[in-house]
């Protein structure tokens, strides 16, 4: 990238060949990391409390909500798809786990029920995205609006039961992971980031994926096993989105049906500022993990900022487009000839 | 493709098959038709021309909403306008915050300048794809959150009252139904744009922007002025809205978006573009609105319109999907 | 207007004057220099053939023409003088009066063929034409084109890639562009057509037109062009008259070397049956046939477009279910799915790199060993370094150029992928490899490297059986030669006495024996 035997190479040319978004620097996702970092410089100058301990464990607990929220989203991306299911899926487990809390349903009887409910959805995802060839968008949008209405029918609007006092302790601010001065559902989270980075990467079923994402066609005719892999990607995706859906009831303590409305377009914005291209095939989890980061640390300096509602959502989509536009630009064209 | 060869049996299948490849939108205008005796099954008042002008107000809205994510979705290149619903609602929010309250509430103000806004929104979606070459989804995604957030800022709480000429609009002017006077208008825009030449550049870019581009289009224009158009069909769409409700709701707007691209893909809009058109937004939006006629008539409870919405636009998806595959393989 | 074309009709064919003149033209993709100081010039009332090998940048030069892309340096002077650096995009380039048609068939799906035709050519809200002398144009236009034209009305889904190249052709035709740029355009299409559209670019010729005639077909290039430029490695090797050049000279200017033909080895016999074919019918009212493969023996197929000999190849590897009959191997079993095939031995390899063979933003590694991973795995997880060595040992004899094995596969030429993509198979050990037309769009080294692949793996016992689109390849390398006409093998010609013009003359469904002896071939 630098070649540093080049007498041209000055400290200005340096710096901003190492800030121009290359594909290089764009491969190490460096936009990505310097903005995390920049934006907690950011935070911590302008806003007081912003760099104390309880503040960055709590927002290290609002990315992990985010982060496993938008695992399954990033899976679904890599293949070239998207999920708009995610919401509805987070809450129906989060009403899932109070009301069978409540109803004294043992604890890994309704783990089980939410397990089963999450491979149904991802099955029929999957099924009707690759058998009926009806593109994910509308799949999911489909199955998204079932689930809010099961969901409706079920409770009649009016969710009942609560957390259990483990699941409240496991998300809560002063929790302890063992030695680990974290709470257990940030170190979930992070234990989540490393594994699934490494599985995707490494994974020989996981690159199905990627090859999927790629090429269906050179999938099918290289032996992947394509609708397998379709299914298994929602699957996964209904899975994570109900880990989110369940660590949610710790935090808010009851069951609440549209808990899961924010990470409808939060989990694609993370995923697409993370760098993961929504072309399918290229990016990462981890990257993900980024993006949630960044996009908590700029809701937490808004509201430090005292935004309103109103003023944080019309940031927030600018800053979408700006961020987008400077590191996620499609190719014009002409070169695509 | 999967390996297997469908055993096509029966003339009959295959000519519907044939028949759907043809036209995008024949599946659901079967589909109307179906919905449509069941709704005077079970309500034979249904089409009375008394009620008429107010059962047509009703669904205007989501007619016109579908109309407005259709030329988005043609243009391709993963085009889609997901910032639909927030416009409608912002349309909304801005005649009723902006307008009426400093007494700019009459016609020859609010129709004009709420369609340059909508027409302004769309252009900047538009801008966003084409020259910043943003994915759609992720610019409309944007815009989407800047909408909401201006909608509330412009109306923090649901109030207001619509000017009084837009009661008509969701009545009737003498023997005209109200809501034609805003789908007649904006109907005639499109078949405008069916006509020009516009409408081959559109599709042209929307199945292969590169095949369009060396044949000499603007591919890059043509992108733009599909989403200002879609701009201006909800900015009319917020119009209906404002009319039906007879005041203001920030809120309102975001279920649109859905809803209106479901109709969009229903009525044969292919996701990839390149292919479709309004006719079938309007007949599967109009679809939509039976289900839910239908729905309410035979009381099911209203917690089950979401389920049975998500299941019939499966099913139906479904089905289309099949039809077609027979009808390609006949070909 | 748009779409108008510049310059006056020449009335006399001997009055030709230089009507773009490219002076230094240059132009590089990172750090590869794609073009460098090209400099010719396109006359009126000629056909100029442009010839190189891929890689030699003629696909950049026709996208800088056609305004695709820009030059980095360089200039383009026009009949009037006027001097241009580049073109903003494919419609600016149209007002000087070039139109491309580009190697890719480009197609909007979603559009009748008429609509295909004059797309781009109105302005942005105002008809070019008047619909029906828009329809009149473009039906005369396909009818000189084709005996068979497509109708105007048809949906471009329902056309073969020979209808979808008539229409991309017509599109360009109906411009009457001073300068028609055809790029490699004529793949796909029947002899038959072929022999019109020459016919057509020679009245265009008459009235003072210009041709850009982009080919690897040396018979085609000597035919019908005026003169010749030959490109190799991005630069200008020469621009002579046709009438003073032979095929073998232009060959070799091409690749700078002398050309060893491989598939001279010794005949062998051949081993037991591999694979059998029985009452296979490929259509509906087709004649069904029957078909042998043996162990260490090289099937070449050939047909005109849409005649069955893709059906084929691909029912051999359960990719195509015949409509009856069925193929087996030795052990009994019908073939009915790739999978099945791939356990028994038999692969195949894809006709189009782009859109069936490469993973594209993956690595070269990847491409190479998606379908073997069960090879490399220890507990699922993929080993990196066992890859690498099956890499290595299946790629010596292809002599793959590459940077490093986690480069994505794009980096490489066309020639090293299609290399990639055929050791991505043989790294399964398999004993029928059926090949889709391997060698199209790629250099000559990498198609002599291929060709003795092939004779390496015949030579080991391996059975393989090719569909080529270029006849001469099959003459050389085949033990026989199937040639398919209406979905059935019409002749199977042995290699003892095949010859391209008996292959052609099969295509068309004539025997031989039929046909005065013709001198030369």
């Amino acid at each position: 990238m630098i070649d540093l035997k080049d007498d041209n190479v000055s400290p200005i040319s340096f710096v901003s060949r190492l800030v121009r978004f290359n594909s290089k620097t764009r491969e190490l996702a460096i936009p990505q990391i310097a903005s995390v970092l920049l934006l907690f410089v950011f935070g911590a100058v302008m806003i007081q409390s912003y760099a104390t301990k309880s503040s960055i464990i709590s927002m290290l607990i609002i990315a992990s909500f985010l982060g496993l929220a938008a695992a399954g989203q990033t899976l679904v991306v890599l293949l070239g798809g998207i999920d708009l299911s995610i919401p509805f899926v987070i809450g129906v487990a989060n009403v899932m786990m109070a009301q069978f809390n409540g109803d004294r349903w043992p604890i890994w009887a309704t783990f089980v029920a939410i397990l089963v409910m999450a491979v149904c959805v991802g099955v029929v995802n999957g099924l009707a995205s690759k058998l009926l060839s009806i593109h994910p968008l509308i799949v999911t949008l489909a199955t998204g609006a079932i689930l809010q209405g099961a969901l409706l029918v079920w409770t009649g609007g009016n969710p009942t039961g609560a957390a259990p006092e483990w699941l409240t302790k496991f998300v809560s601010l002063l929790s302890k992971t063992g030695p680990i001065p974290l709470p257990p559902i940030v170190a979930f989270w992070i234990f989540v980031v490393i594994v699934l980075t490494v599985l995707l990467r490494k994974l020989s079923s996981a690159r199905s994926i990627f090859a999927v994402g790629a090429n269906g066609r050179a999938a099918d005719l290289t032996l992947v096993r394509s609708t397998g892999v379709w299914i298994s990607v929602f699957v996964m995706s209904a899975i994570m989105a109900s880990l989110a859906g369940i660590a949610l009831t710790g935090f808010s303590s009851t069951g609440y049906l549209d808990i899961g409305q924010p990470y409808l377009f939060a989990s694609i914005a993370t995923v697409v500022i993370g760098g993961t291209s929504l072309l399918g095939a290229r990016g990462n989890y981890w990257r993900t993990a980024l993006g949630a980061l960044m996009f908590t640390e700029i809701q937490t300096i808004m509201i430090g900022f005292g935004l309103s509602q109103a003023a944080q959502q019309v940031v927030l989509g600018v800053l979408i487009v700006a961020i987008m536009a400077l590191a996620g630009r499609g190719e014009p064209v002409g070169k695509r000839i | 493709m999967t390996d297997a060869t469908f055993e096509i049996r029966g003339p009959g299948l295959r000519s519907i098959g044939k028949a759907t490849f043809a036209r995008p939108w024949m599946f659901s205008a079967l589909l109307f038709v179906v919905l449509l005796v069941c709704n005077l099954l079970v309500l034979p008042g249904f089409l009375a021309a008394s009620n008429f002008a107010a059962t047509l107000a009703v669904g205007t809205p989501w007619v016109l909403a579908a109309m407005a994510a259709t030329p988005s979705i043609l243009s391709g290149g993963g085009g889609i306008d997901i910032s639909i619903g927030p416009l409608i609602g912002f349309v909304n929010v801005f005649i009723i915050g902006v307008l009426v309250a400093n007494g700019l509430g009459n016609p020859a103000i609010v129709i004009p300048v709420v369609i340059i806004l909508g027409v302004a929104v769309g252009t900047v979606n538009g801008i966003l794809v084409a020259y910043v070459r943003l994915q759609p989804i992720v610019a409309t995604l944007g815009m989407y959150l800047l909408l909401v957030g201006l909608a509330l800022v412009v109306l923090p709480q649901p109030g207001g009252t619509a000017p009084a000429w837009m009661v008509g609009l969701a009545g009737s002017f003498g023997p005209v139904p109200g809501a034609l006077v805003l789908i007649v208008p904006a109907v005639g825009v499109w078949i405008a744009i069916y006509r020009s030449p516009f409408h081959r550049a559109l599709l042209g870019t929307g199945s292969d922007d590169r095949a369009a581009f060396t044949a000499g289009v603007n591919t890059q224009l043509v992108r733009v002025c599909a989403y200002a158009l879609g701009g201006f069909f909800a900015a009319m769409a917020g119009i209906a809205l404002t009319a039906l409700v007879q005041s203001g709701d920030p809120t309102l707007g975001s279920s649109f978006t859905l809803v209106a691209i479901s109709a969009a893909v229903l009525g044969g809009t292919s996701v990839a573009g390149g292919v479709g058109g309004i006719t079938g937004s309007i007949i599967a939006a109009l679809d939509i609105y039976l289900i839910q006629e239908l729905l309410s008539a035979t009381h099911v409870p209203s917690f089950w319109i979401q389920v049975v919405y998500g299941a019939i636009l499966l099913i139906s998806l479904g089905i289309n999907s099949v039809i077609r595959t027979l009808g390609r393989k006949t070909q | 207007m748009s779409g108008k074309v510049r310059g006056e009709e020449v009335t006399s064919p001997i009055e030709s004057r230089a009507l773009y003149t490219l002076e230094g033209i240059s132009r590089s993709y990172g750090s590869t220099q794609a073009l460098s100081e090209c400099s010719f010039d396109i006359r009126s009332s000629e056909i100029h053939a442009l010839v190189g090998e891929n890689g030699s940048g003629k696909s950049t030069l026709v996208k800088l023409l056609s305004g695709v892309l820009s030059p980095d340096g360089g200039r383009i002077v026009m009949a009037d003088g006027t001097v241009r650096t580049k073109w903003k995009n494919p419609k600016k380039s149209a007002k000087d009066g070039i139109f491309t048609v580009f190697q890719e068939t480009l197609v909007a799906e979603g559009l009748s063929v008429v609509d295909n035709i004059w797309m781009g050519f109105d302005g942005e809200f105002r008809r070019g034409l008047p619909v029906a002398e828009e329809r009149r144009l473009a039906a005369n236009t396909l009818a000189e084109l084709s005996d068979n034209p497509p109708a105007l009305d048809a949906p471009t889904t329902s056309l073969d890639l020979g209808g979808r190249q008539l229409v991309v052709i017509a599109r360009a035709l109906v411009r009457d562009p001073q300068l028609l740029i055809l790029d490699e355009s004529t793949s796909a299409l029947d002899i038959s057509d072929r022999e019109k559209l020459f016919d057509v670019l020679r009245s265009r010729r008459a009235r003072g037109r210009a041709t850009l005639f982009i080919s690897h077909r040396m018979d085609e290039i000597l035919t019908l062009s005026d003169r010749i430029t030959v490109l190799r490695g991005g630069l200008v090797v020469v621009t002579q008259a046709t009438s003073e050049t032979t095929a073998s000279a232009i060959l070799s200017l091409m690749t700078g070397r002398d050309m060893e033909v491989a598939g001279n080895r010794k005949r062998q016999t051949l081993g037991a049956t591999v694979l059998e074919g029985t009452a296979l019918t490929l259509r509906e009212n087709a004649a069904a046939f029957d078909f042998v493969l043996r162990a260490g023996e090289v099937v070449g197929v050939a047909g005109l477009e849409g005649h069955g000999q893709d059906d084929f190849i691909q029912s051999l590897c359960g990719l195509y279910r015949p409509v009856s009959g069925s193929v087996k191997s030795v052990a009994g079993a019908p073939i009915r799915t790739l999978r099945q095939a791939s356990q028994l031995g038999i692969v195949y390899v894809p006709r189009d790199r782009k859109s069936e063979g490469i993973f594209e933003p993956l690595s070269i590694l990847e491409n190479f060993s998606m379908p073997t991973r069960s090879k490399y795995l220890s507990g699922g997880f993929l080993r990196s370094r066992r890859q690498r060595k099956a890499f290595e040992q299946y790629t010596q004899d292809l002599r793959v150029k590459y940077g490093s094995l986690d480069d994505p596969i794009v980096s490489l030429s066309g020639g090293n992928q299609q290399k990639v993509i055929i050791a991505r198979w043989l790294a399964s050990d398999p004993s029928v490899v059926v090949l889709n037309d391997p060698t199209r769009g790629v250099d000559q080294a990498t198609k002599q490297d291929i060709y003795l692949l092939i004779d390496r793996l015949c030579s080991e016992g391996v059975s393989v059986v090719i569909l080529s689109t270029e006849i001469e390849e099959l003459v050389v390398l085949a033990d026989r030669t199937i040639v398919f006409h209406e979905f059935a093998p019409f002749a199977e010609l042995p290699h003892e006495t095949v010859s391209t013009r008996k292959i052609v003359n099969a295509m068309f469904g004539h025997h031989s024996s039929e046909l005065p002896e013709e001198a030369g071939i």
